[in-house]
């Protein structure tokens, strides 16, 4: 039987599905959210390193399984292998309600006016495709506000000078530097450098009911225990689950977004929480699963006006595919810097992101969360001991003495970088599953070992024992991760983008999508905060194409 | 139609039907009481003559990673992997989320074991510390002889041993290592986690 | 034969494998109930650990049943429970032990009191009793405070579920309400969330800490000693094992405040004196410790046992945790005698 027909189905209750669900919930639209994963529990997974997103050693306690899900990935010279998602080649990023919201960091960074025209700001770079965004930070300020201040951010941008401007200053006072955090931005300021608090989607003071942070030192890889890490499940969502307009269905795997022969989006064909087919018809469909899961579930809906695609004609679905590599250095110190009061990161330095010369973009750097025991042990400097005595020496004498410095810096994307749908391999539904190909743009090892070595010139001057430095490494490998971006990039031109400035798929009129794919380029910082802003400009546009019944 | 009644004339009264049926059923209860009970007591002896201190290894088996595992984490003044348990904690994940490297540890410890006899004429549990260290060296760097090993890779092998005694040592006790939460304490780290009620918002002195 | 003997014949060759059956189970569970527990639920592997510890406890003389009645029954729910046990056990993805439910733990709680009632009286009295009501439809504290998983840490530390199957709405609107009424009277702080019944040391003073996280109980003995600060100053503190079971919940913020969150540590003149010192262990009260350290009646003529000490009142100069010599002396030494 066929469900009952909706205003929007939208796949994916993340980041970006969650704010989409809201907003077109409460303008009075009939939504269904379709979201693979769970409602997260912390009970389950609670302060257990084992279980934990960041080290997922039983799976990946906030999804997705190992046990339905597979991946291709096409290594370098040319061998393939299957993965499961908690294998890090996977490039997963979390497969619940609130999706990656739930176990991030949390660190809330605007993208800086320079991230949205980086071609025009730097020029063309060799094999690449960098371009600059289709809107300017200007257009995006008053939905970045909106999401600081719906979803909730703490920071004090009073030593950044290198923000983009803002109209309103953030709504919750920012966190205190931890002892680490101090320490680094002593030695930044007598450095001339500028450091400041990180902004976080994380409350410093009770903020919208939910209360202030209790500073775990189990945070970033899990659910937070009193909700001050905010996400899209404790924030958004209850509210579009209010207006009674919003129906979130978990278990739901999405297979196919419908497309008529005249190329519209009738509704979405997904697998239900009994793995039982369901059509869920609807006047019109926004993809929100993630940079990797919206490119194939794109690449996965072919029609009769786009055989290989939805909106895939010009053969640009799932390329450019984009994370962050991650880069700095660590030093030991002679006195214990940990604190206990978590999660670690506090400090952030924005001098690098832009401005350096010879040198197209950058990437910001910050302290580093704390490691968990466990994850401590791979930690070392070079040389050090992997096992015995002194391994367990260096546990004991350095865990409480680690610095950390780093930061993504700003990749540059390239076509052959990609995700596109493997021709064999199926999943426990039998939906061809993501193949990854292609590897980072060679300039990112360039701008890497930039950062890197000014991570480290700052853990000397902090006075660190032993320095060494976490750079780009020689393998170019294949980015993604946690932070994936720009398998769908937004456009005015049809033929080098998949989507128009207001995340409409080109040609199909009633498609939208919501979330990291969207980034033509994915920012020298964590990008959650951009997807939210992004999923509000979407809505927004949305709202004002709805006529009263129907879309356009 | 009438109803036949020839019962009347038959020497069982429905009285004696009740009381042989009550007397038969009491028979067949008693000798299935006497019969569970003696299955229970026969299963729970059966089963305390065949002690299973391990879910996967065999005793031999056991004994063979622990030392290994002591050589990945000695004990010193803090405890080492022993103490802690690790070896609970692997076996207990390999018929679990481990199963997937049931083979890996069967053919690995068993070509361990092998690799010492040979090269030491001695099982490695009786090697001194020392020459301990210096056998899984031996297996770190490839070393021992090939055909012992065959196709599993001696490293990967000892590799996943690294991985999984730090998870067993350092990973949370409810897996059944970290016993006592040995590494934390080892690590100055407060455990439970001490968070106070909220009311209302942590502040930072100063 | 006729019809009604060979319904009858039928009906007694049919109940005779029934029959069977039944006492077959009916006697290995008699066997199981009554029987050495050496023999019995310690022949479970699962059990092994339980067991040793309860053999070197001060209750190792009780039988297993005279505590866990509530899940040890000779009835078709201990039946199902236990085969239910058994079969999870061997589902390859089951990661935890056989554990006692909520319900196995009230039943044990309510055991204590047959052999401690002196104990479980005062407890009664202190506000450690309190019940789920009293704990989570507290209006005040819900509008101040969002009801989050963490609350469970401390209340409701046994509850079988998540804090959103215990109470709703998770909001700081309200009105909130107990999804299953009946929990409403039961204690959300028993026994078992101090006591480990099969600890080596129950009997003598120390204490165990049931941690939920972990699902398991903690010695006194091992858990942390808080260091405390007074702003970057450390204060004094207890090395008392039993006190720093009362700090996991009465504790500070992360950053180990004097004052912060539920901390009560002592400063002043009763800096670095444990909460035992002053407080009985099941009755909390204080009333009449001060006379133990204190003559009745001080040198300035007040009665200790009638002076205004509580921390609650702001106003009171004698807030028995933080009261220095100068709160009373203003700075001046007390003539001496």
């Amino acid at each position: 039987m066929a469900l009952p027909k909706v205003n929007v189905v939208i796949v994916g209750a993340g980041a970006g599905g969650g704010i989409v669900a809201k907003e077109l919930a409460q303008a009075g639209l009939s939504v269904v959210l379709l979201e693979r994963g769970d409602w997260p529990r912390y009970d389950d997974h609670n302060d257990d390193e084992l279980n934990s997103q960041r080290t997922p050693v039983f799976g990946n306690p906030f999804g997705p399984d190992d046990q339905r899900h597979r991946r291709v990935v096409v290594e370098g010279d040319g061998a393939t292998r299957v993965v499961v998602p908690s294998d890090w080649a996977y490039n997963n990023n979390a497969g619940c309600v609130g999706g990656g919201t739930v176990s991030y960091g949390a660190m809330a960074w605007r993208f800086m006016p320079e991230d949205f025209r980086l071609r025009t700001t730097y020029g063309e770079v060799k094999d690449s495709t960098l371009a600059d965004w289709p809107i300017s930070y200007d257009d995006l300020e008053p939905f970045y506000e909106k999401a600081e201040y719906e979803i909730g951010v703490a920071g004090d941008y009073s030593n950044n000078p290198f923000c983009g401007p803002r109209k309103k200053p953030f709504p919750m006072p920012g966190f205190p530097l931890n002892k680490e955090g101090n320490r680094v931005a002593e030695a930044a300021t007598r450095m001339g450098l500028h450091p400041f608090p990180i902004p976080m989607l994380r409350n410093s003071v009770p903020y919208n009911g939910r209360p202030a942070c209790i500073h775990m030192r189990s945070c970033v890889g899990f659910a937070c225990p009193v909700n001050a890490k905010a996400g899209s499940h404790n924030t958004v969502l209850p509210l579009a689950l209010a207006t009674g307009n919003c129906q979130v269905r978990t278990g739901c795997v999405a297979a196919e977004i419908i497309v008529d022969d005249r190329g519209r989006a009738t509704g979405v064909r997904y697998f239900d929480a009994n793995n039982k087919g369901q059509e869920q018809a609807a006047d019109l469909v926004v993809v929100s699963a993630s940079a990797t899961e919206t490119a194939r579930l794109l690449l996965n809906s072919k029609s009769k006006l786009f055989p290989n695609g939805a909106g895939n004609n010009n053969d640009w679905v799932g390329r450019n595919l984009q994370g962050h590599l991650y880069v700095g250095a660590s030093g030991l110190m002679e006195e214990e810097i940990y604190e206990e009061a978590g999660p670690g990161a506090t400090v952030a330095i924005s001098d690098f992101n832009h401005g350096n010369p010879g040198l197209v973009g950058g990437g910001m750097l910050a302290n580093e969360f704390i490691a968990l025991p466990y994850l401590f042990c791979n930690i070392r400097p070079p040389g050090e001991a992997h096992w015995g005595k002194a391994h367990k020496d260096f546990q004991r004498r350095y865990y409480k003495r680690l610095c950390r410095l780093i930061g993504p810096i700003q990749e540059i994307p390239n076509f052959a970088a990609r995700v596109s749908v493997d021709p064999a391999l199926k999943d426990a539904w039998g939906i061809p599953v993501c193949r990854l190909s292609g590897t980072r743009h060679p300039y990112d090892l360039k701008l890497g070992e930039f950062l890197s070595k000014k991570a480290e010139a700052i853990i000397r001057e902090m006075g660190a024992t032993r320095v060494w430095r976490n750079g780009p490494g020689r393998g170019l490998g294949l980015s993604g991760g946690q932070h994936q971006a720009g398998t769908c990039r937004m456009g005015d031109d049809p033929n080098t983008s998949v989507t128009n400035r207001h995340g409409q798929v080109h040609q199909i009129d009633n498609l939208f999508i919501a979330d990291g794919s969207l980034n033509v380029t994915n920012g020298g910082f964590n990008p959650v905060l951009t997807i939210m802003a992004l999923a509000y400009w979407v809505a927004d546009s949305i709202k004002s194409g709805w006529k009263g019944s129907q879309f356009r | 139609m009438q109803p036949t009644t020839p019962e009347t004339n038959s020497p069982a009264t429905p009285d004696d039907w009740s009381r042989r049926a009550v007397l038969k059923l009491s028979a067949v209860g008693l000798l299935g009481a006497g019969f569970g009970g003696a299955t229970a007591i026969g299963l729970t002896r059966w089963v305390r003559t065949t002690p299973l201190p391990y879910r996967f290894f065999s005793p031999a088996e056991a004994t063979l990673l622990i030392a290994i595992c002591e050589q990945i984490i000695p004990r010193d003044d803090a405890p080492g992997a022993t103490d802690a348990g690790v070896i609970h904690y692997i076996d207990r994940q390999l018929s679990r989320a481990f199963a997937d490297h049931q083979a890996a540890y069967r053919s690995g410890l068993a070509a361990f074991g092998k690799t010492c006899l040979q090269v030491y004429k001695t099982p490695f549990e009786q090697l001194s510390f020392t020459q301990q260290t210096e056998a899984i060296r031996l297996i770190e760097a490839e070393q021992a002889p090939r055909e012992l090993w065959g196709e599993q890779s001696q490293q990967g092998f000892f590799s996943m041993v690294i991985d999984h005694t730090r998870q067993g040592f350092y990973g949370s006790p409810r897996h059944g290592g970290n016993r006592d939460y040995a590494s934390y304490r080892m690590l100055g780290l407060a455990y439970p986690n001490l968070i106070g009620q909220n009311r209302y918002g942590a502040k930072r002195p100063g | 034969m006729s019809a009604g003997r060979r319904f009858k014949f039928l009906l007694i060759t049919a109940l005779i494998p029934v029959v069977f059956l039944l006492a077959t189970g009916l006697g290995g569970m008699a066997w199981f109930h009554f029987g050495n527990p050496t023999t019995t639920c310690a022949s479970c592997h699962e059990m092994a650990d339980t067991h040793a510890a309860w053999s070197g406890s001060s209750h190792r003389t009780l039988h297993c049943r005279k505590c866990h009645g509530g899940s040890l029954t000779l009835d078709v729910h201990a039946l199902r429970a236990h085969v239910n046990r058994v079969v999870q056990h061997f589902r390859p993805t089951r990661d935890k032990p056989p554990g006692l439910t909520e319900k196995d733990r009230l039943a044990l709680h309510e055991a204590c009191r047959n052999c401690h009632p002196q104990s479980f009286a005062e407890w009664q009295d202190s506000r450690h009793s309190a019940t789920y009501a009293r704990i989570f439809l507290d209006a005040t504290h819900n509008q101040t405070e969002q009801l989050a998983p963490d609350c469970l840490r401390c209340h409701g530390m046994f509850f079988d579920g998540h804090i959103e199957d215990l109470v709703t709405p998770a909001s700081t609107t309200g009105p909130w309400a107990l999804k299953d009424p009946a929990k409403a009277n039961q204690p959300a702080i028993p026994c078992l969330a101090c006591h480990q019944i099969h600890s080596p040391s129950a009997g003598t003073r120390a204490a165990h800490l049931y941690v939920r996280r972990e699902q398991s109980s903690f010695t006194d003995a091992l858990l942390p000693i808080t260091p405390m600060f007074r702003g970057g100053q450390a204060v004094k503190v207890s090395h008392d094992p039993r006190q720093r079971l009362c700090t996991q919940c009465h504790a500070p913020n992360a950053f180990r405040q004097l004052g912060s969150g539920d901390d009560r540590t002592p400063t002043g003149v009763h800096e670095g004196l444990s909460c035992l010192d002053c407080h009985g262990a099941h009755s909390n009260s204080a009333k009449t410790s001060c006379g133990a350290c204190h003559p009745a009646t001080s040198r300035c003529g007040l009665d200790v046992r009638l002076m205004d000490t509580s921390y609650r009142s702001s106003s009171s100069k004698h807030n028995i945790h933080t009261m220095a010599c100068g709160d009373c002396h203003n700075g001046q030494r007390p003539a001496s005698r």
